[in-house]
């Protein structure tokens, strides 16, 4: 009974921050946002008291204040699209969700763009392209995934990290409510990014475990020009070392390359109405200020591959081609769940440079040994020229929950000791709630206590996204 | 088990079934006119309705009346049906039939009782009374055509019959849409003519969920419409259009060819030219309608017919062809009142007057009345006239 009082004082006091029509207790909304595109099942125990929808940062921030105060658990979540579980919810409590703050301003004359949360990755690419300003971050759920999600994660999607760096090199301060209610701003409104500590770091990749990021400051970076190549291979081999070769021959990164294997390939040219290639795939974008140094750029990675004796190397001058071809490969995740109608589980592989070659070839055997995945067909694909891998695997919808669960924490599990064997790092989906074990054994107790005091430290009763640091369970 | 049941049961098969293969990617939000349109709330969207939908069979929440079935009720009938959810589903994550999934809910909760809202419930026993869902007489159908001298089927003869539909035959401010299109017919000197008792196509039943209802209709529609011996039907609804050629009976589907006037127009243009008497000096913008534009991929005819007129300069949307956004007047939306806080239309309308156009143009009957409505309630009339093709064509050719 207490409980359920409890729970009416929290309605009634959020009901007064940001008024009745932003508050819910709808069990149907609650359902919605404790799910994301990670595949368990909703957790029924661990459904929000309520889903709060704020407009500003200062209702926030009353938000944060009280749950800090009465300790209760409050939960951020922008669109919902991680993939590793770290927009659910792991315990009752407030669900915040950013998806009413969407505005922007605009100061060129700054050189930089304020955005808040709840605007979406692929609406801001857009609406910069249009005043030529370039967005350097493309994650594969660009149409939806919320800027907020995306700056917690520092995650820059298929850019590739050695081309241009990561999103949050471009992040020259964030707004940030604290989980003791405060409000602060981190950066700078300048050209010059601080020397020395920078709060902004703490926050933009922070897992959003420190503070709700309320404003992103981006640098206006001009729009450059882009040049298209594709190479077509007999076996993965030879685009393990070309891209190696691509490195150690000082040749400039492009700004994204992509890999497929042929089962890969031949599913996304074949959804795209394209004739099947005859084995594995590699394509990459020459980035430049204008098109001839883009194509020069492009140039210099196509002869690479060219000499790897390609079955054939060309480079895609037709527009509509490039995107038939790129849109296959953004969304093949969901291609491969449709061609098998099933759920999709996959990893992040990550090489080193010097092993690139003998990373590619075990990441193609990644479910040897792994029971039931042994007999599934699995999926070979992902941003190569960041020496990264996905191994994919479709699971049939009704699998049992039990079943579903031991498998994804046997490949977490297999992911974790092949980025350790290669003394590497996972740079998409965040870092806690799926790599937590990782994180220990990568970097030890001693750093993870830093973190856990660190986490104290913003949050001294653990009231922000708590469960995430834990690891998702 | 009998056959109401079954039906029952079948239908929460395939809820489930389609449902559990989404995996939230929540892509389907991204340009969904009713997500945009609403606060912000999950459970107000394309996978919200259908999660809805699968968790309120899983838990047992819609075998009684309370605040979850109700809620459910409102949000799955603020549905537009523009299938803009399926579509991007399709380009770009699983290919889940989202919006079948909508749509096999609407039934579930008609055979059950709990839908859909009080006032489509209004809609439909019209329907089922006078064969219209205005509550209108049936005599009062072709008060349109005042004096005008048309074929009536079947008692006459024509191999062109022109399906007129409710709500151009009902709706005084869309009568002159039906003029100009019967105008269209007489300029190319086209044999047609229109049923004698034509009554409604049963689309607005069907989207609603009420399958039964629209099997009567179609049934009936079919007979008298095969009676008349016709082998082409041109619609002034993509709606109409929509449901006589996909969805009724594939044996009367097949014999009869079905098309939108925007489409025969179109052709008959590039058979024979035309001659236009006056200019049309507007700056233009055509809102794609979504039963033409999504739901069967059409959108050159409209505007290959609005750009051969004089001086009319067409102005795309940003959101424009299959990427257009809806009017908001779809799946039975207009015939129950839906709480927004961004209404449809009126963003619609917005887009129109941002690219400068001083005239949107449109082909549905629906999207005409919710962009006028639209007009109004922002008090934009003086700036902006919303006209269907057929108007704009009848003015420039100055019949």
């Amino acid at each position: 009974m207490r409980k359920d009082i409890k729970e009416l004082e929290i309605v009634s006091f959020l009901e007064e921050v940001v008024g009745k029509d932003n508050v819910s207790v709808s069990v149907f909304e609650k359902i919605k946002q404790s799910v994301d595109a990670f595949p368990y099942h909703v957790t029924m125990a661990h459904l929000p008291y309520t889903v709060v929808l704020p407009e500003s940062t200062e209702q926030i921030s009353q938000i944060l204040k009280y749950a800090n105060r009465e300790k209760i658990p409050v939960f951020i979540r922008g669109s919902g699209t991680q993939l590793a579980g770290s927009s659910r919810p792991h315990t009752p409590g407030i669900m915040i969700n950013t998806s009413r703050m969407r505005k922007y301003e605009l100061f060129e004359d700054y050189g930089y763009i304020e955005c808040e949360p709840g605007l979406h990755n692929r609406e801001v690419i857009d609406l910069l392209a249009e005043r030529g300003w370039f967005l350097p971050q493309l994650v594969g759920s660009a149409l939806i995934a919320s800027l907020g999600g995306l700056a917690s994660n520092n995650t820059s999607g298929h850019v590739i990290d050695a081309a241009i760096g990561k999103v949050g090199d471009y992040i020259h301060g964030v707004e940030v409510v604290l989980p003791t209610g405060e409000i602060i701003e981190t950066g700078t409104k300048g050209m010059r990014r601080p020397a020395g500590t920078d709060l902004t770091k703490y926050f933009v990749g922070g897992d959003g475990l420190l503070g709700v990021i309320t404003k992103i400051r981006y640098r206006l970076v001009p729009l450059g020009k882009q040049a298209y190549g594709v190479a077509i291979f007999k076996d993965l081999k030879r685009i393990a070392r070309g891209v190696k070769r691509m490195y150690m021959e000082k040749v400039p990164p492009p700004l994204f390359m992509e890999f497929m294997d042929h089962k890969v390939s031949t599913i996304a040219y074949s959804v795209k109405n394209m004739e099947p290639p005859p084995g594995p795939v590699i394509f990459f974008v020459g980035y430049g200020e204008d098109e001839d140094i883009a194509r020069k750029k492009m140039n210099l990675v196509l002869e690479v591959f060219k000499d790897e004796k390609p079955v054939e190397a060309s480079q895609v001058t037709d527009e509509a081609e490039w995107r038939k071809l790129w849109s296959a490969r953004e969304v093949i995740g969901p291609y491969l769940m449709k061609a098998n109608e099933g759920i999709l589980v996959g990893v992040e592989l990550v090489a080193n440079l010097a092993q690139l070659e003998e990373a590619m070839e075990e990441g193609s055997r990644f479910q040897e040994g792994i029971p039931y995945l042994e007999d599934t067909d699995s999926y070979y694909y992902g941003h190569i020229g960041a020496l990264t891998m996905h191994s994919a695997f479709v699971l049939p919808p009704t699998l049992e929950e039990e079943k579903l669960r031991k498998i994804v924490t046997t490949v977490f599990q297999k992911e974790k000791e092949f980025n350790l064997k290669y003394g590497t790092c996972g740079g998409e989906w965040g870092q806690f709630s799926k790599r937590k074990e990782f994180f220990v054994e990568r970097y030890g107790d001693v750093a993870y206590g830093l973190v856990r005091k660190i986490k104290a430290a913003f949050d001294p009763n653990n009231i922000l996204n708590p469960g995430i640091l834990e690891g998702y369970r | 088990m009998n056959e109401f049941d079954e039906e029952i049961t079948s239908l929460i098969d395939e809820i489930k079934e389609k449902t559990v293969k989404c995996w939230n990617c929540n892509f389907c939000f991204s340009a969904c006119p009713m997500f945009q349109a609403g606060r912000g709330w999950w459970s107000y969207g394309p996978s919200g309705l259908t999660w809805s939908l699968y968790y309120g069979l899983q838990l047992g929440l819609l075998d009684k009346s309370g605040p979850e079935v109700k809620e459910l009720v409102r949000n799955i009938y603020a549905c537009t049906t523009c299938n803009t959810c399926t579509n991007t589903c399709r380009d770009s994550s699983a290919s889940i039939p989202v919006l079948e999934i909508i749509e096999k809910g609407r039934m579930l909760l008609v055979e059950r009782g709990i839908g859909p809202t009080a006032q489509q419930k209004k809609a439909l026993e019209s329907l089922l009374n006078y064969g219209n869902p205005y509550a209108l007489s049936a005599k009062k159908r072709l008060d349109w055509l005042k004096d005008r001298e048309v074929k009536k089927l079947p008692h006459q003869k024509a191999d062109l019959l022109y399906f007129v539909g409710d709500a151009a035959s009902y709706e005084p401010e869309l009568h002159n849409l039906a003029r100009s299109i019967v105008k269209l017919f007489e300029f190319f000197g086209i044999d047609f003519g229109i049923l004698e008792e034509e009554r409604s196509c049963g689309e607005v039943a069907l989207r609603i969920g009420d399958r039964g209802l629209f099997e009567e209709l179609s049934n009936q529609n079919m007979k008298s419409l095969t009676e008349s011996g016709v082998k082409t039907i041109v619609t002034t609804s993509p709606h109409c259009m929509n449901v006589l050629k996909n969805e009724y009976d594939p044996h009367f589907r097949n014999a009869i060819e079905i098309i939108h006037y925007t489409e025969f127009f179109a052709d008959l243009l590039a058979q024979r030219g035309i001659s236009f008497q006056r200019e049309f000096p507007h700056h233009t913008t055509f809102h794609d309608p979504c039963y033409l534009a999504k739901h069967n991929d059409i959108t050159e005819p409209a505007r290959r017919l609005l750009n051969v007129v004089p001086k009319l300069s067409l102005k795309e949307m940003k959101l424009s062809g299959p990427d257009s956004l809806c009017c908001g007047g779809g799946g039975g939306r207009i015939f129950t009142d839906v709480e927004e806080e961004h209404r449809p239309e009126y963003t619609r309308l917005g887009q129109a007057l941002e690219v400068g156009a001083d005239v949107v143009a449109t082909a549905c009957p629906w999207c005409n009345t919710m962009l006028r409505t639209a007009a109004s309630d922002l008090e934009a009339d003086d700036r902006i006239r919303v006209m269907d093709v057929a108007e704009i064509l009848v003015e420039a050719l100055g019949i």
